[in-house]
């Protein structure tokens, strides 16, 4: 199950999904960036309302923001939710502002981010959605950068024991 | 009074001239659609370079058509939200720059007040009906009471709906913009042909929830690789499913605030399939529906300037320190 600093978690339904995120969500501090990424109609939206859950939001108060690109929250923490699925490439993204977000205060969550991985801050947390079946999905959280490990042995620890 | 409107809250630049907020004297629409088509929706950079392009050439254009000048204008009304933000400052920012330099005031519109408002272009409705707001960014629905009394009733938890449509067209390889693609190829399939799931979220809820129905879309095309016909079906399935939650989320409201009109706007308020069915389901019910013509559903200047005026002669006023305001939580006050 688990390498390193990776857990692999089946969700067998969506709400299991959003629990994840709550989970992972309780764990965030300031300054911290979450990348998703993930087909269409895998859970990410699912998933962030979780995590906006467990920052200390109501999940109803988080809606799509791929119309608007990016949706701020303010709250016990900011959260900047910002979601790449109509961005065609990296450049566009530096012309739109998007590294301002990267140095503001608060929880970054950027939904499409393997559209532009290296525009990802090197420390992060990543959380691939695949989809298994109509309702199974799997889960891959990765820690890239020691701060993050907390939140796997955190959501290992959560789930499994 | 003659109102200067400016709207440029998402992919379209509009300005329009308004008199006594109902006459249309103009109304400028610069669609951005052949930009947006290249890339399958709203490129927010793309977005506020094109609107700087077009922001002169559609206010003068709007002047022109109304044979007025800028000097028989007797106030200015700009979209200020919600929307994207570098849209949005262009439009403003002209807004400003009349209102200053001609000494009239200006007042910054919610977009959504303008949907709600763009019927009284085309019809005089007597308060109080349910509004509802449907289109690529916003799905809400609205009791209103009054010109400028609106009180929000729900809204979507995730997706839009006109987004809903937008990921499904995209998903399916259909291009953009997804409505009209869907609606037109959903003619030649069976709307009973795949049973979507019909998000109510609750018993009586007046929210929304478009995200699962995208879900399903994509289960369904992983384990049926659509023939041509097949996907005429996916098409008019889908489409019947939003249809379906539109159609009785908007009855529910009528029902619960024993209100016997309903207006519909926005995007997805041009959907053929929609029209039909709320005004039969509203027939039976004794529930008049009304949808403003196309041109006035999609995004456009003379909502906002319907809007403006009644905001204006309500007093309201913005001085030239406004910003942008790219989430505006309308009628929750």
């Amino acid at each position: 199950m688990e390498v390193g600093r990776m857990l692999e978690i089946v969700s067998d339904t969506p709400h299991e999904t959003e629990r994840i995120g709550s989970l992972a969500g309780e764990m965030l501090k300031n300054g911290d960036v979450v990348a998703l990424s993930g087909e269409l109609g895998t859970g990410k939206t699912t998933l962030i309302k979780g995590i906006a859950q467990g920052i200390g939001f109501d999940s109803g108060e988080v809606v799509s923001p791929s119309f608007t690109f990016i949706n701020e929250y303010d709250g016990p923490l900011p959260l900047f939710h910002i979601d790449l699925y109509r961005l065609e490439n990296e450049k566009e993204l530096y012309e739109i502002g998007y590294e301002e977000y990267m140095q503001g205060d608060g929880v970054v969550v950027i939904e499409w981010a393997d559209k532009v991985p290296h525009a990802v801050p090197e420390e992060s947390l990543w959380i691939t959605l695949r989809y298994l079946d109509a309702e199974r999905r799997e889960i891959i959280v990765t820690a890239r950068g020691a701060r993050y490990e907390k939140i796997i042995e955190h959501l290992r620890k959560k789930l499994y024991t | 009074m003659i109102v200067l409107a400016i709207e440029s809250s998402c992919d379209d630049t509009g300005a329009a001239l308004i008199e006594e907020g109902r006459r249309p004297l103009s109304n400028i629409v610069s669609s951005q659609d052949e930009v947006h088509r290249k890339y399958g929706g709203v490129v927010p950079e793309l977005a506020s370079r094109r609107h700087l392009e077009n922001i002169v050439p559609v206010i003068k254009g709007a002047l022109q058509e109304a044979h007025k000048t800028l000097d028989e204008v007797d106030a200015v009304g700009v979209t200020r939200g919600p929307g994207l933000v570098g849209s949005l400052l262009v439009g403003i920012m002209a807004g400003k720059a009349v209102s200053y330099a001609k000494d009239i005031p200006m007042v910054g519109v919610n977009h959504l007040m303008g949907h709600l408002l763009a019927i009284f272009l085309e019809n005089e409705i007597p308060f109080p009906f349910i509004g509802m707001v449907a289109s690529g960014g916003h799905t809400a629905l609205y009791l209103a009471e009054g010109f400028v009394s609106f009180r929000f009733l729900g809204g979507t938890r995730d997706d839009a709906a006109g987004e809903a449509f937008d990921k499904v067209a995209k998903y399916l390889g259909l291009g953009y913009p997804g409505g009209t693609i869907i609606e037109r190829l959903a003619r030649r399939g069976d709307s009973q042909a795949i049973s979507f799931p019909r998000a109510y979220i609750a018993k009586d809820s007046l929210d929304f929830s478009f995200s699962g129905i995208k879900t399903a879309v994509v289960n369904y095309v992983r384990s049926h690789p659509p023939t041509d016909d097949g996907l005429a079906n996916i098409a008019a399935s889908f489409q019947e499913a939003v249809v379906d939650v539109l159609v009785d989320k908007i009855i529910w409201a009528a029902q619960r605030y024993k209100v016997d009109r309903a207006v519909v706007s926005g995007g997805v308020a041009c959907n053929g399939r929609l029209r039909e069915r709320l005004n039969q389901r509203g027939e039976e019910l004794g529930i008049r529906a009304y949808f403003p013509s196309p041109h006035l559903c999609r995004d456009n200047a003379a909502m906002i300037g319907v809007a403006g005026y009644h905001l204006l002669k309500e007093g309201r006023r913005d001085g030239l320190d406004i910003g942008a305001l790219s989430r505006w939580l309308f009628g929750r006050e």
